[in-house]
């Protein structure tokens, strides 16, 4: 007997969902690694600059610019100041943001490709809207999508600074004439629900978030070799926990308040590859039991995408600001521990929560659209667009929420 | 066996050195090596640890094999075996390499 959804998946090609390799250590352990390797080799610029990388990774900003700062006199290499501009930027100050914008002009003049030309000019962008200079960013901005149409960073900044400035009709039109040339990633497809709020069609923005179709939910069974997923979950909380990459914030994401773990899966975990491969199989079979092509999101799905997992890690006070995930296809969170009187409660506490930032569209159209709420609960997937508007919200409570957030990525993203 | 034929000659005999040039760290219980020009990392772990240690200085099989079986509760003749199979190993990643 084949149901109608069993005759459907039958009929799509099936998605397949593709692992990562594990790394070998956390940014932390590779972190000392290099720093013995340059205290042996100090004039190797090669070294050098992957210390700087995982300085700058770890936050570690001060010496990550030192470093970076001393290579880009020593010689030419676009990948120096092209990062240097993004340390500068990360200490917030105006001294700094000059320096970043000094940084970024030449990186774009070493640029060795239009690829690299425009990730320069989307960082060039990015620091002259930090001062103000709002005409100098926008062509900024404008260029880097010249030289890359694909270029997210850039796009994102030129939709805010369109709904800053009140161009909203004009961050529809290009968001749209984006979805017609066939560039559907979640930055394009996470501006039109916004436009559209910002002009009071509420419901055309629901309608292009789409989470009414696309919003899953499953409990997950548990791995070959164990008799319940709650004992895994309690496993895996365990593992996670004592993860040498475990650290508490990190700059530019959207965590507060939260541990993180940013490469969760290392080649010597051992229960981390079976969540891997519990998520391959849950979400490649969804996925290719999807209905055909019936909106720009689904007209995005290639025929495998890469997963690419986090972890994050809340004591009470710890959420998730509103965001998007742009470098993602179809986003989702895997809960490995959820306190339960978050699962028994009745307020927000702990729970995701979908909708539209207020600083984005306004209060009056944030209202308007409301907040789905979604109560977690430990062993639940979900599964959901990578351009759906979503937060968190601090538990209050004294128990730890641990949550493995995930996207299936594209494989030109990775 | 096998793996020692594919050495050729006395194997035991043989002596060997470290290959490129590394910089060692432990990390975790393993001793994880970047190889300093070629820009590869390493993790080894417990005896083939030990055989990386020990080849600082030039070392033959037979030195090694000795080596490990004071330290692991392992048989000789296994030993040999696993040591010929870990030193062709890391040949082949150029951490080791026969002595000139």
């Amino acid at each position: 007997m084949h149901s109608a959804q069993q005759t459907m998946a039958d009929a799509a090609p099936t998605y397949r969902v593709e692992l990562e390799p594990p790394r070998m250590f956390s940014v932390k352990e590779e972190l000392a690694v290099n720093r013995a390797a340059v205290g042996r080799k100090p004039l190797s610029r090669e070294l050098r600059y992957r210390l700087a990388h995982n300085l700058f990774t770890l936050d570690q900003f001060d010496e990550s610019i030192d470093i970076l700062r001393a290579l880009d006199r020593e010689g030419d290499d676009f990948r120096i100041p092209h990062m240097l501009s993004a340390a500068l930027m990360a200490r917030e100050t105006l001294e700094d943001t000059q320096g970043a914008i000094r940084a970024a002009l030449r990186a774009v003049d070493l640029a060795n490709s239009e690829g690299e030309r425009s990730r320069a000019l989307a960082s060039l962008g990015k620091a002259q809207l930090r001062i103000e200079k709002l005409d100098a960013g926008r062509k900024s901005l404008s260029d880097a999508l010249k030289a890359n149409i694909h270029n997210k960073d850039a796009y994102k900044r030129l939709a805010m600074l369109d709904f800053a400035v009140g161009r909203t009709e004009a961050a529809l039109e290009f968001a749209n004439d984006l979805v017609g040339r066939g560039i559907t990633h979640a930055r394009v497809l996470g501006v039109l629900p916004l436009a559209y709020a910002k002009l009071g069609r509420i419901e055309q923005a629901r309608e292009a978030i789409g989470l009414d179709r696309h919003m899953h939910k499953a409990v997950l069974p548990p791995p070959p070799g164990w008799d319940s997923i709650e004992a895994f979950n309690r496993d895996l909380a365990q593992e996670l926990l004592a993860h040498p990459g475990i650290r508490y914030e990190r700059y530019g994401v959207a965590s507060a308040n939260s541990w993180r773990i940013d490469e969760p899966c290392l080649a010597r975990s051992k229960l981390m590859p079976l969540l891997q491969r519990l998520l391959q199989d849950a979400v490649g079979a969804h996925v290719s039991g999807l209905a055909a092509a019936t909106d720009p999101w689904m007209r995005g799905r290639r025929p495998s995408g890469v997963l690419h997992h986090w972890s994050v890690i809340t004591d009470g006070d710890g959420f998730e600001e509103w965001h998007v995930h742009q470098n993602g296809w179809l986003s989702g969170a895997y809960y490995v521990d959820v306190p339960d009187f978050i699962v028994d409660g009745e307020g927000p506490g702990g729970c995701i929560g979908f909708g539209l930032p207020e600083g984005i569209v306004g209060d009056g159209p944030h209202e308007a659209f409301g907040t789905r709420l979604y109560r977690p609960r430990s062993g639940l997937m979900m599964l959901f667009p990578s351009h759906a508007f979503h937060r968190t919200y601090a538990h209050r409570g004294d128990q730890r929420r641990i949550c493995v957030a995930f996207d299936i990525a594209p494989h030109d993203v990775h | 066996m096998a793996a020692v034929r594919e050495m050729g000659g006395s194997l035991s005999a043989r002596t060997w050195t470290r290959g490129a040039e590394c910089v060692a760290t432990e990390v975790d219980g393993a001793l994880v090596l970047l190889d300093l020009e070629g820009g590869m990392y390493f993790a080894l772990n417990g005896p083939a640890a030990d055989v990386w240690l020990a080849l600082e200085s030039p070392r033959s099989e037979k030195a090694l094999v000795e080596a490990l079986t004071a330290k692991y509760a392992v048989e000789s003749d296994h030993c040999a075996r696993s040591v010929a199979v870990l030193l062709k190993d890391l040949a082949v990643k150029g951490l080791a390499k026969p002595a000139a």
